[in-house]
């Protein structure tokens, strides 16, 4: 199997996706907490005694939104958006791993990535119906 | 209690969680969901989302090491994924429309099977060489790093070990663990694959299971972006000095305190599940 030279490159560069977007990740998880930390401490504790007392943990994710917010600066719209980079890592990683098997012309192998990334996006449809 | 000290307890529960998951190698989840119930008083179904993101940046931040190391067979990952993946799908969805008491039930269940597979865990020392049909066609054998070369390994029961993958997927997106120590059993007892390859192969499909129930929670709107931060960030850093620390210490003889410890906890969430919080 390592002979192979497609598994070889998900060798060397499914750690480095990895690292790097768990760095990011973080990276935007520091900030968010900060900036919440220095603009608006109170919505921060409000927020957690609400959740205690059975409020709403989030609220839905409106791309276009986050992305303004993020932009602007918005401490909770950091911590959103680094875990969204967060849960993206592994989606990542199975779409780079499609790209190389199709590449390498295994397709047994791109399918089976494929159907991985397929059932992820249908994670998404299901989150919003239910 | 203001802004810093409350993230500095999450911070601290959740490096604690992180930690001591992975010294013991049950991996963070099946702590912190509880530690954020018994002891912050946060709601079940919000527990077990958070829990979900951490286990995902834990399982990034650990696996990355192994696959560099080719520990890890990235076929026999991506080829079971598919089992995983589905069956997170449909925890993950179930525990959307499934009571609190019964994730509480069913999480204090998980507890005691990690506890009893805590007790019994053992390593194989023999390797199987030889693949069966279906491992032969997928290309599944490999081989891993020892002192004196690549040691050549084979694989067997693909479809079963898909069927234990699935349950612990399944496990996964309800319960919001990484159900590792399904994982490990299914490889290491079921498809004969070594012990260390089976705990790495585990690591690295536990980012992808986690992160399709993560998605489900997230757009459901059930992660809440102030405890999921500070929680990831902890438990990821505690998994990390606690693996270091895996490698230094002989955590045999501080297992069955552990065990215990477990016990307790999970009959502290039955009982929470059976009186309604």
């Amino acid at each position: 199997m390592r002979a192979d030279s497609g598994d070889s490159v998900l060798y060397v560069w499914t750690p480095r996706i990895l690292r790097t977007a768990l760095a990011c990740g973080a990276a935007l998880l520091v900030t968010g907490l900060c900036v919440m930390g220095a603009t608006d401490p109170g919505s921060y504790v409000a927020e957690y005694r609400a959740l205690q007392h059975g409020g709403p943990a989030a609220h839905a994710i409106h791309v276009g939104q986050l992305v303004h917010q993020v932009a602007h600066g918005r401490g909770r719209a950091l911590l959103v958006a680094g875990l969204l980079v967060l849960t993206l890592v592994p989606i990542g990683r199975v779409a780079f791993a499609v790209v190389v098997f199709a590449l390498e012309h295994d397709w047994v192998f791109a399918g089976l990535t494929s159907l991985v990334l397929a059932l992820l996006c249908v994670g998404v449809l299901l989150g919003q119906i239910g | 209690m203001d802004m810093l000290e409350l993230v500095l307890l999450l911070l601290s529960v959740s490096v604690i969680a992180g930690f001591v998951g992975a010294v013991f190698g049950i991996g963070g989840g099946v702590l912190i969901v509880p530690a954020l119930t018994l002891l912050l008083r946060i709601p079940v179904r919000v527990a077990i989302g958070v829990s979900l993101i951490s286990v995902v940046a834990t399982s990034a931040g650990a696996s990355a090491a192994f696959v560099r190391d080719h520990w890890t067979n990235l076929r026999i990952a991506m080829a079971l994924e598919v089992a995983t993946v589905s069956g997170a799908l449909v925890g993950a969805a179930l525990a959307g429309v499934v009571s609190p008491r019964v994730l509480e039930g069913l999480f204090a269940l998980a507890m005691l099977v990690s506890a009893v597979e805590m007790l019994r865990r053992h390593e194989r020392h023999e390797t199987q060489r030889q693949c069966d049909r279906v491992a032969r066609f997928l290309r599944l054998g490999s081989s891993y790093p020892s002192e004196s070369g690549p040691v050549a390994y084979g694989v067997r029961r693909v479809p079963l070990g898909a069927v234990l993958m699935s349950v612990a997927g399944l496990a996964s997106g309800m319960l919001g663990i990484g159900a590792g120590v399904l994982k490990v059993t299914a490889m290491d007892s079921v498809m004969g694959l070594p012990f260390k390859v089976s705990s790495a192969t585990s690591n690295f499909m536990i980012g992808v299971t986690a992160g399709a129930g993560a998605l489900v929670y997230l757009a459901r709107g059930d992660v809440s972006p102030i405890l999921a931060g500070p929680v990831a960030l902890g438990v990821a850093g505690g998994a990390l000095a606690g693996s270091h620390m895996l490698v230094r210490a002989n955590v045999r003889l501080l297992r069955p305190a552990f065990v215990v410890l477990l016990l307790f906890v999970a009959v502290e969430m039955a009982w929470r599940g059976l009186r309604g919080g």
